[in-house]
């Protein structure tokens, strides 16, 4: 199992703790772009939380080429997924604000 | 009378867009040619790599070096709310309530995913590949405005994470690709894609510049980071650049018009457009 993590990736996970806990606090006192902030932290967390996961489970850059098609199939479901919060929104969000 | 009057961006719009499109293919097709031996021979076997190179290192470092500085500037303004309007900086005002988070998170989620779907397509392991997607950014910027480029960004990442592509110069790729979306939606004047001159400004903004700008943000990051990130200059400059240019331009500019002609009042109906969304101050 490859577990070795990428060159620089400590600074990538203190980036988006930074940005995460800044948001939170700037969200908490109400600043402009504070929840913002915090979105974009998270989602640095949960991208590297990703990563981590497929590294752990031994697929971490085997798509397609390299006989593992459950990247690619993991790409699929979030294409319907998004599709799908498409096509829900304006039933269920626009028209009541 | 004024060569910006609206007939004359009819065969404006025609030139550019056959202008684009035959540059994008021909970068398409001369790369196709030479990828099999650039590893072996270098970057200068492919000709836009070797007409990339004759302008130098450090041609390349000071223009996008200014370019990364403008981008991360119009980034971090954005994020922090205010936009520039008229030639003034206003402030913007986007709710981020569910709506809007869910344009973020639909966006991430189709542009994240169609990149994953052909991350097997390798051009420079980890660091690229032929990624048919691209052609969204622009489209959802035009359309969702920052949420959609916000989404973009996340998109890329997550399409990185789970390509096996994610690094440090992830870092870089997550505003230039913020970029490709934020570029015509900033610079465009109508997104209706309904007029000539919309349609100039889709070749010209959402193709060219956006393009351009998001191959060379990320290659100046990918250089200064070097250490990290371990591509050599030659490399960075005679491949990633050019390549990830035609990478960005091609399929946006075959299919990108015909796409946001189709979804604009479709998104516009459904009250999801930026426009009917968001509100400025001075």
């Amino acid at each position: 199992m490859k577990t070795e993590l990428f060159l620089g990736w400590g600074i990538i996970v203190i980036l988006g703790v930074i940005i995460t806990l800044m948001g939170l606090a700037m969200a908490l006192m109400k600043k402009r772009g504070g929840l913002l902030a915090l979105f974009v932290g998270l989602g640095w967390l949960i991208s590297f939380g990703i990563y981590l996961a497929l590294l752990q489970a031994g697929i971490y850059g085997k798509v397609a080429a390299e006989a593992s098609y459950i990247p690619n199939i993991i790409g699929l479901i979030l294409v319907a997924l998004g599709i799908g919060v498409w096509i829900k929104i304006p039933k269920n969000g626009v028209k009541s604000g | 009378m004024s060569i910006m009057d609206g007939r004359y961006y009819t065969p404006l719009a025609i030139i550019l867009a056959i202008i684009v499109i035959a540059i994008a293919i021909w970068g398409g097709v001369t790369f196709a040619a030479a990828s099999g031996i650039i590893w072996e021979r270098g970057p200068q076997v492919w000709s836009w790599g070797a007409a990339f190179l004759s302008l130098g290192f450090d041609f390349w470092r000071i223009v996008a070096g200014i370019l990364w500085i403008v981008g991360t500037v119009l980034f971090i303004m954005e994020l922090s709310g205010r936009t520039i309007k008229g030639k003034k900086l206003v402030k913007q005002m986007i709710k981020w309530d569910s709506i809007d988070i869910a344009i973020a998170a639909l966006a991430a989620a189709i542009y994240g995913g169609g990149l994953v779907v052909t991350a097997g397509l390798i051009v420079i392991p980890g660091f690229t590949w032929i990624r048919p997607a691209n052609m969204l950014a622009p489209v959802f910027g035009i359309l969702f405005g920052i949420p959609g480029c916000i989404g973009l960004a996340f998109g890329n990442l997550i399409a990185d994470a789970l390509g096996g592509y994610l690094g440090f110069g992830s870092i870089g790729g997550f505003i230039g690709n913020f970029l490709l979306g934020y570029i015509p939606y900033k610079f465009m004047r109508d997104h209706s894609l309904r007029s000539s001159k919309s349609i100039f400004d889709f070749y010209l903004w959402g193709v060219l510049v956006s393009s351009l700008w998001c191959a060379l943000y990320i290659s100046w990051w990918l250089d200064v980071a070097q250490p990290l990130v371990g591509l050599p200059p030659l490399f960075i400059w005679g491949w990633f650049a050019p390549f990830v240019f035609v990478n960005n331009a091609i399929v946006t500019a075959i299919v990108g018009p015909a796409l946001g002609y189709v979804l604009y009042p479709v998104v516009k109906k459904w009250g999801l457009h930026w426009s009917d969304r968001v509100t400025f101050a001075e």
